[in-house]
């Protein structure tokens, strides 16, 4: 993958400019993300900074400052319970989502009837509204009147309440999230898997390879770099939502579905704990962070 | 591979034709479901033996009249359509600037601030709210269309400008040197001559940043007040009473949400693929 | 040119001079967001009432605006977390505590003792003192109601219970589970309306949780009064089920009892033909009366003296006689005076007479203890897992009470 080279001996003045236009071309982005995002970010981490419970924004400045709502949070072991929730909860959703995706990428890679509808049909999911995904899983799911569960009765099997059994509802809260997640990763891997040369596939068939070693050696190194992409991306955004887990269990049952995002959700608008939601908040981004600078340099390790 | 090489050749497709229209039955089986519960009366989906197919004889778009009637649906539909145009355009703009910028030049503090950019996506909507809004009723742009395009471009500008960069990676820097050296600018140069190479990627940006749009839940409810200027995630709240739930009418309504998306991904969707082809294998 | 230039100023000053003596109530607009501007008989009420107040005060409009039930507690907590409260403000079920304890809602006292609410107010309107002050006016107030399928009664042989014994003696007789048929259809499932039945069981059984103002969740009457919410509720209700299911199974004819509020008897018209017929309602017949309050009015603290004047005004008329009576009979929901109806209104829908009674005396059962009433929330998210914990496990339930009483002490100390 040829990428080009952003450094060539220039002299000094047009380097300058060239500067200026880099920085010009990039900063209305910049501006716009960083200008929405940042004052509230300083406000959130100057709120975290402050002991006390006003929830009146204009006056937590009146408080304190002092570490102590850092210290509350990393000594709550619900806190802690619900990183762990967090990292179940991404990498069951981002685990299938991606078995999932890659499955019907593969699928829809090759010709059949009806294909363009297929690909239309298949990525519908993600349009649906988060909200309304989780009801229409809570309804299918539902311990007396679900649908899934009355299939289950014809075969016998007493289903248990999805959402509501202590062994089942994390699962059962993955189902919507992973739903709405596959799309964007079929999607990108399909785009991937249409620019591998046939060449290849024909070389592979002509050595007599199996399926497994034509899918690691011709299919697999195209489709790495973006799959990765779309697996970073789609995992963010996962881990950052709140809707799918408020609307269908609230984090129950005894806080099993509790991620840190609804930590963060109930800490602050439902105990009025400012102090502690931005905290447990920045904890969790930083977090966040580290994680996918790992990832980045896992990434550039093996495409070195 | 076994099984199909025993078929003649047209039809070795079978069996994983099959296999995706099992995927597509198990995969859409909730927007199925949706479907039902809109037309069909409560009591019979809501039961511990739901009819599997819809029994016409009490089937009825009652709900969907309803939805129509008594909701501005389309009042919802439309402004989630106008904020989502707004926002994709002003997005894909700002996006391929800075794509550009972070595919054709290479300093240290231009490239951290272009993951800086990414790494806004880790943070969560519920602890940047009440901030924003103070931000925004600061300056009297509360209730205001405006405030929620910049809100829905914090959320898209980030991946577009990433996806975009990709796209600007493909393309050789030897086009524009040559239309430099007959005298264009960089901005004349991306306009006429590298921008229609990545149409594709624009169109692919197009469709993630209308679902970025289309989808925000969060932001709309917070800062639009009024009911004329109601988004559609925020009024399908509607059907949810402090009492009751008006199921069908929350399904027809989440049904009728669909459409304008569908037609959407059937409009774009060949440029999608293809163009997500060229910017992802830059990545 | 000079002269008509100073006309001109003087004629600007002049107009400038008579806008500045106009009332400073000219032209105001109060906002008041609601849940039930949309919502059949409530917001009906509203507009009549918000339509009798603008002709009372001429050039001040109340505009009222509709948000849906579940956004509405997080847009309150952001806007006056923002210091942009509504002019009028409408809570709903707990928030008040939590916005008390902030500072945000106004003391009523320096009104109420001009203008005193009516005789005969509901005794669930000292939910909304705080401190010694009345930050609130109690818009509707309930006493759980208990609805009875009279067929399922009647096949198992049994009558409408007296009182609670009757009453726990009669929910076993009547479940047969393999026919699917329940003596009791309840929250079974963490949802916060799970604690009007575990704390209402406990008091039903004379038994305190709260004993002089402490946690006395080990007491061996309240671990004897949760054995017996196991033994019956666990015992003869589906589990799992939240809110929607309790009712869908007793509107369904599939159970025999069920503990809700008033509102639920405007839900029976959804039940299929067959079971409609026998799904009945009669106040609570145990003591105490237990009940909460839904909905409660408030003036914010943060907005300007002549406004939050004007939004006083609106909770007076609001509070009088003939609007509270129309609230009862366009809601059939109790008002702050449940006793305001006349006899003719009575016989026109006798329901509104049951409601009345079972909302009588009422005590609320969230106790009346100033941090729970904070710290509402928790407490309930706390108190939710364990009434899951005694229904659904088979953890000895002294051992649950024990863990609860820690637990709650950690997180809301109460001295």
């Amino acid at each position: 993958m040829p990428q080009p080279s952003g450094r060539t001996r220039r002299p000094g003045s047009m380097v300058r400019q060239e500067r200026v236009l880099a920085y010009a071309f990039l900063l209305p982005a910049a501006f716009v993300v960083a200008g929405l995002i940042g004052y509230p970010l300083v406000r959130v981490a100057d709120i975290s900074l402050r002991e006390g419970r006003i929830m009146n924004f204009a006056r937590i400045g009146t408080l304190p400052l002092g570490l102590r709502n850092y210290i509350t949070v990393a000594t709550d072991p619900a806190f802690w319970h619900s990183v762990w929730v967090s990292l179940l909860y991404v990498g069951i959703v981002i685990g299938m989502a991606f078995a999932i995706g890659l499955g019907t990428a593969l699928l829809l890679n090759r010709r059949m009837p009806g294909r363009r509808i297929l690909r239309t049909l298949l990525l519908i999911p993600w349009a649906v509204p988060g909200v309304v995904a989780s009801i229409i899983f809570l309804w299918m799911l539902d311990g007396s009147f679900g649908v899934v569960n009355a299939g289950l009765r014809a075969f016998g099997i007493a289903g248990p309440p999805w959402y509501v059994d202590r062994d089942t509802a994390l699962v059962a809260v993955t189902l919507p999230a992973m739903w709405k997640s596959y799309p964007l990763i079929t999607l990108i891997i399909l785009a991937a898997l249409q620019s591998i040369p046939s060449e290849l596939y024909e070389a592979a068939r002509i050595d007599g390879a199996s399926a497994w070693r034509e899918f690691r050696h011709v299919t697999w190194p195209g489709i790495r770099g973006p799959a990765t992409l779309a697996v970073m991306v789609s995992s963010l955004a996962v881990f950052r939502d709140v809707d799918i887990i408020y609307t269908t269990t609230r984090g129950g049952p005894s806080r099993l579905t509790e991620t840190v995002a609804l930590f963060v959700y109930n800490e602050g608008f439902q105990y009025f704990r400012m102090g502690s939601a931005a905290s447990a908040g920045l904890l969790m981004v930083l977090a966040a962070l580290l994680a996918s600078l790992l990832a980045l340099r896992v990434i550039r390790h093996e495409s070195l | 591979m076994k099984a199909s090489s025993i078929l003649p050749p047209r039809w070795r497709v079978l069996p994983w034709w099959l296999a995706t229209i099992a995927c597509g039955v198990v995969v859409l089986f909730p927007i199925y479901w949706m479907g039902m519960t809109a037309i069909m009366p409560t009591e019979l989906v809501l039961s511990t033996s739901p009819p599997l197919v819809p029994h016409f004889a009490v089937a009825s778009l009652a709900a969907f009249r309803t939805v129509f009637s008594i909701h501005p649906l389309l009042t919802w539909i439309a402004n989630s359509l106008g904020v989502g145009l707004a926002a994709t355009v002003c997005s894909l703009t700002v996006a391929t600037f800075a794509g550009y910028s972070l595919s054709r030049w290479n300093f240290r503090p231009q490239q951290i601030l272009g993951a800086l950019l990414l790494f806004t996506k880790l943070i969560p909507a519920t602890l940047i709210i009440i901030p924003l809004y103070i931000t925004f009723n600061l300056f009297g742009m509360l209730d205001s269309y405006l405030s929620l395009v910049l809100a829905h471009m914090t959320i898209g500008v980030p991946l577009a400008t990433w996806l975009m960069k990709g796209f600007f990676d493909r393309v050789p820097r030897e086009i524009e040197q040559a239309a430099m050296i007959d005298g264009c600018s960089h901005l004349q140069a991306l306009r006429w001559v590298i921008l229609p190479l990545t149409l594709p990627g624009l169109s692919a940006c197009t469709i993630y940043l209308l679902i970025v749009s289309w989808s925000e839940f969060i932001f709309a409810r917070t800062l639009m007040r009024s009911d004329a200027h109601y988004m559609l995630t925020v009024g399908m709240q509607s059907f949810v009473g402090e009492h009751e739930v008006d199921w069908p009418g929350l399904m027809a309504a989440g049904t009728v949400s669909l459409l304008p998306v569908m037609i959407l991904f059937v409009l774009l969707e060949p440029f999608l693929v293809s163009g997500l082809t060229k910017g992802a294998l830059a990545n | 040119m000079r002269m008509q230039r100073r006309a001109f100023t003087l004629g600007a000053g002049g107009l400038l001079l008579a806008s500045r003596n106009r009332p400073a109530a000219a032209a105001t607009t109060l906002s008041f967001p609601t849940w039930q501007a949309e919502e059949p008989g409530f917001s009906q009420w509203w507009k009549e009432l918000i339509a009798a107040y603008q002709q009372a005060h001429p050039g001040v409009t109340i505009t009222l605006q509709q948000i849906a039930y579940p956004n509405f507690s997080n847009e309150m907590t952001v806007r006056f977390a923002s210091n942009t409260p509504p002019d009028i403000v409408e809570l709903s079920g707990n928030n008040f505590g939590s916005f008390a304890s902030q500072g945000w809602l106004e003391p009523l006292d320096g009104w109420l003792s001009k203008d005193p609410m009516p005789a005969g107010w509901s005794s669930l309107q000292s939910l909304y003192h705080w401190d010694g002050h009345t930050l609130g006016m109690l818009v509707m107030g309930y006493g759980n109601m208990l609805f009875y399928n009279e067929r399922l009664l009647a096949d198992a042989g049994v009558s409408p219970p007296k009182d609670f014994a009757e009453f726990i003696a009669a929910v076993p007789k009547v479940t047969q589970k393999d026919k699917g048929i329940y003596g009791l259809a309840s929250v079974t499932a963490e949802y916060p309306t799970i604690l009007s039945e575990f704390l209402s069981f406990i008091l039903w059984q004379g038994a305190d949780a709260f004993r002089g103002g402490n946690y006395s969740f080990t007491d061996p009457a309240v671990v004897a009064a949760l054995e017996t919410y196991r033994r019956v509720v666990g015992g003869n209700a589906p589990l799992g089920n939240v809110q929607t299911m309790q009712r869908q199974t007793f509107l369904s004819g599939k159970a025999a009892f069920t503990l809700d509020g008033p509102w639920v008897y405007a839900l029976l018209k959804n039940a299929p033909d067959a079971v409609r017929p026998s799904l009945k309602m009669m106040a609570v017949p145990f003591q105490p009366r237990t009940g909460g309050a839904a909905n409660s009015l408030h003036v914010p603290a943060g907005i300007s003296a002549e406004r939050k004047e004007l939004a006083w005004q609106f909770i007076r008329l609001a509070m009088q006689p003939e609007w509270q009576r129309r609230y009862f009979v366009l809601t059939s929901s109790p008002p702050g005076l449940p006793g305001a109806l006349s006899a003719e209104e009575t016989a026109a829908a006798p329901q509104l007479a049951v409601v009345a009674a079972g909302v009588k005396d009422a005590v609320s059962y969230i106790p009346l203890l100033q941090p729970i009433q904070a710290n509402v929330n928790e407490f309930v998210q706390i108190l939710m897992r364990t009434a899951v914990r005694v229904l659904t496990t088979s953890d000895p339930v002294a051992q649950i009470c024990e863990q609860t009483q820690t637990e709650l002490a950690r997180a809301i100390p109460l001295r």
